[in-house]
């Protein structure tokens, strides 16, 4: 997976903002995703090794987390922010 | 000839003009809608205008790349809406040109995106837009029949979070014109959009006729000059790669049973905008009935001209009115013209007298 | 008798064409400290006032605003033709001059900084903007905050100030010799009056300024002054919805408001009392 190359990214204080060049949108995204996307910034991850960063760097319940994490790699994908 | 027509026929010509020159062209422009087009000829001739002038080129430039970006957006969510049903979707106008990347899609803006669907399968289509947030857009009952009966479209349908409106054809010419073939004898391509995938257009020359037709059953000339622009970028365009492309497009175009419209098309091209094409082609196609032809270039002559005072003649609008009749008569037989047009004076009068409300304004 | 009046306000260039009583007399009193030209080399927005139709010469008489021929509104009745030449120039600018980012907020500058006043409703924005420019700030606009894509700097749009209601006695009361144009009462923000601007600001209209930051301001009845940091990522989204064009600059719009933001901090300000509020932000700008 790798962020979708038609984001562009700001870092603010709280969060990153991104913009989508092919639909417009700009998204916000706050911790703890925000370091999902920092990840994959600086390179292209497996699924299972953003998941495994996530759980570590938020000492997360593991299947409650899993599933939000998942769920937000859904929506991530849907509005054109992840490609896979 | 209007400075516009000008320039549009002479790009360079945007080299040495004065601002006083500039503020009439920048109205010209701004009532055909071809400011966009101004800027993406300055762009290709490498001129620069005055510094008094360039925003307001720019920012028109900006609009149209916004819409370009939201019809490649829909390019792929219509798709995707639309994908469980049998249907293939065929983008038209101002959409194909962007889907095809051609020179007169740049700088351009426009309000819809048409596509074209199976009828058989209209309503479930009609169903499946409402439900992926594709609302219609309030018009009286008796518009939306027009629009189902006669223009064959379900009425405009706008997004309600995107904000692009959607025209959703089921046959690709308006029906009472007699001379209507059916959508299954044009050619249709698919052409490769980036990050959108494949989507379904008409072929180049079919395009044009397309494009051809419209122009001419059309009865209200607000976009004419914008269109037969168009058409004049698009032959300059196909006869880079292809020398007959003109013959090829006379030819298809009679097989069609559409050829009048595309002669009328390319008289009037050549006559505004100097479209090159060979001698023979255009002698063949001049007109057959002498005062008839006659007539329809004083008309057409007078309304692809900008409506703007600094160009403005006594003879636009009989030539607006003429032009009115011609393209509803085209469009519609006499029985049913007359109770139509009877009936939008009335709808027109009871807004008259209903109390003025003002539209949103800024604050 | 159809007068044209030529006038420069900030960056644009204005020509109004008109017959009309209301709108020459208003005219006249609100735009008397501005270089009103005879003629002009360019005209940015060629500018209408009329009535179209004959028989809304007489019957329910109203006035059209005509952008060079185009007519981008319904008519509005003669009494409004004033308010409705300000609201039609604040639309030419908001609709059409994309090269700036335009947000909908009151502006105002003391020692060379900019404060940018975003208008959520229940702001007072505009009542605020005019008791502060009389009260030692300079007036960019009560509208329209431009802030330019080629340096990021505000650029003023120098104009007389919108007000409606309650705010036009309130501001009678604060302003000493306020110069109001003709009240236009039922309009569908109902009673309307614009201000004079002040001299002064009218004379530094092709002045910009960099940003200090923006405030969010709220007027709460006895509330004392008092600004409550907000996070930048609130910021960012109120000021997509307060903009009138990020929509259309897409990343250009994204890049511009992602900067401007840079190291700021921006503030919730609630308000009552004007001399307190006009303390408070001045502290900001110090």
């Amino acid at each position: 997976m790798k962020i979708s190359k038609s984001i562009r990214l700001h870092q603010l204080k709280e969060s990153i903002a991104l913009f989508c060049t092919f639909t417009g949108d700009t998204h916000f995204l706050t911790c703890p995703y925000d370091k999902v996307i920092s990840d994959l910034n600086s390179e292209a991850r497996s699924r299972s090794e953003l998941l495994m960063s996530f759980l570590n760097n938020n000492e997360f319940d593991n299947v409650d987390a899993t599933k939000e994490f998942n769920q937000f790699v859904t929506e991530a994908i849907n509005s054109g922010i992840i490609s896979e | 000839m209007p400075l516009l027509i000008n320039v549009l026929t002479t790009p360079s010509l945007l080299a040495s003009l004065s601002l006083a020159q500039w503020q009439i062209l920048l109205s010209q422009a701004t009532a055909s809608q071809l400011v966009g087009r101004l800027d993406y000829l300055l762009k290709l001739t490498n001129i620069n205008p005055p510094k008094e002038v360039e925003w307001h080129l720019s920012s028109v430039t900006k609009i149209a790349n916004k819409q370009r970006q939201q019809a490649l957006r829909e390019f792929k969510e219509v798709s995707k809406s639309l994908k469980k049903i049998d249907t293939k979707l065929i983008f038209l106008k101002g959409a194909t040109y962007i889907a095809k990347n051609l020179p007169c899609s740049h700088g351009r803006t426009f309000s819809d995106i048409d596509v074209l669907v199976d009828k058989e399968h209209i309503n479930h289509i009609e169903m499946v837009l409402k439900f992926s947030g594709w609302l219609k857009t309030e018009i009286e009952d008796y518009n939306d029949k027009y629009y189902r009966t006669w223009m064959h479209e379900i009425p405009p349908l706008t997004h309600t979070t995107r904000g692009t409106t959607l025209d959703v054809h089921h046959n690709i010419l308006p029906s009472t014109n007699k001379n209507m073939p059916n959508v299954d004898n044009f050619n249709i391509e698919t052409v490769i959009v980036d990050n959108v995938g494949e989507i379904y257009t008409l072929s180049d020359i079919d395009l044009c006729i397309h494009n051809a037709v419209h122009l001419f059953t059309e009865s209200e000339f607000h976009h004419g000059l914008r269109d037969l622009s168009d058409f004049h970028l698009l032959l300059i365009h196909f006869q880079k790669t292809n020398e007959c492309f003109v013959k090829q497009l006379i030819e298809r175009s009679k097989d069609l049973g559409l050829f009048d419209y595309v002669r009328l098309a390319i008289r009037y091209t050549h006559l505004s905008f100097n479209t090159p094409i060979d001698k023979v082609t255009l002698a063949e196609l001049s007109h057959q009935s002498t005062l008839i032809g006659k007539l329809q270039d004083v008309c057409f002559m007078q309304i692809f001209k900008p409506n703007h005072s600094s160009c403005r003649t006594w003879k636009y609008p009989i030539a607006q009115w003429l032009l009115y009749w011609r393209g509803h008569l085209i469009r519609m037989p006499l029985r049913l013209l007359i109770p139509h047009l009877i009936r939008k004076t009335i709808m027109r009068a009871k807004d008259f007298f209903k109390k003025e409300e003002p539209d949103t304004f800024l604050p | 008798m159809l007068t044209q009046f030529n006038i420069p306000i900030g960056p644009f260039s204005f020509s109004i064409n008109t017959s009309n009583t209301i709108v020459k007399k208003d005219l006249s009193t609100l735009y008397s400290d501005y270089q009103i030209e005879q003629e002009s080399a360019f005209t940015d927005f060629s500018i209408t006032i009329t009535t179209r139709s004959f028989l809304r010469r007489f019957i329910r008489p109203q006035v059209d605003f005509l952008l060079d021929e185009f007519s981008p509104f319904k008519p509005l009745p003669k009494a409004q033709s004033f308010a409705m030449l300000e609201w039609g120039m604040n639309w030419c600018i908001a609709t059409k001059a994309h090269h700036y980012l335009i947000l909908h907020a009151g502006t105002i500058e003391k020692n060379g900084h900019v404060l940018v006043m975003p208008a959520e409703p229940g702001s007072g924005k505009s009542t605020l903007t005019a008791a502060m420019v009389y009260n030692g700030w300079r007036l960019f606009s009560d509208e329209l905050a431009l802030i330019s894509l080629k340096d990021l700097q505000v650029y003023p749009c120098t104009r007389p100030i919108n007000l409606k209601n309650n705010s036009i006695p309130i501001i009678k009361g604060f302003v000493k010799n306020a110069v109001f144009s003709t009240i236009a009462k039922d309009t569908h923000k109902g009673t309307v009056a614009l201000l004079k601007p002040p001299t002064e600001s009218v004379k530094r209209m092709h002045e910009p300024a960099p940003l200090k930051t923006f405030i969010f301001p709220k007027y709460v009845a006895n509330a004392k002054a008092k600004l409550t940091p907000i996070s930048q990522t609130d910021a960012f989204q109120i000021l997509i919805d307060q903009s009138f064009n990020y929509h259309i600059l897409g990343l250009e719009g994204f890049n511009a408001l992602s900067s401007l933001l840079q190291n700021k901090q921006c503030y919730h300000f609630e308000y009552s009392d004007f001399d307190d509020a006009q303390r408070l932000l001045s502290e900001l700008v110090n």
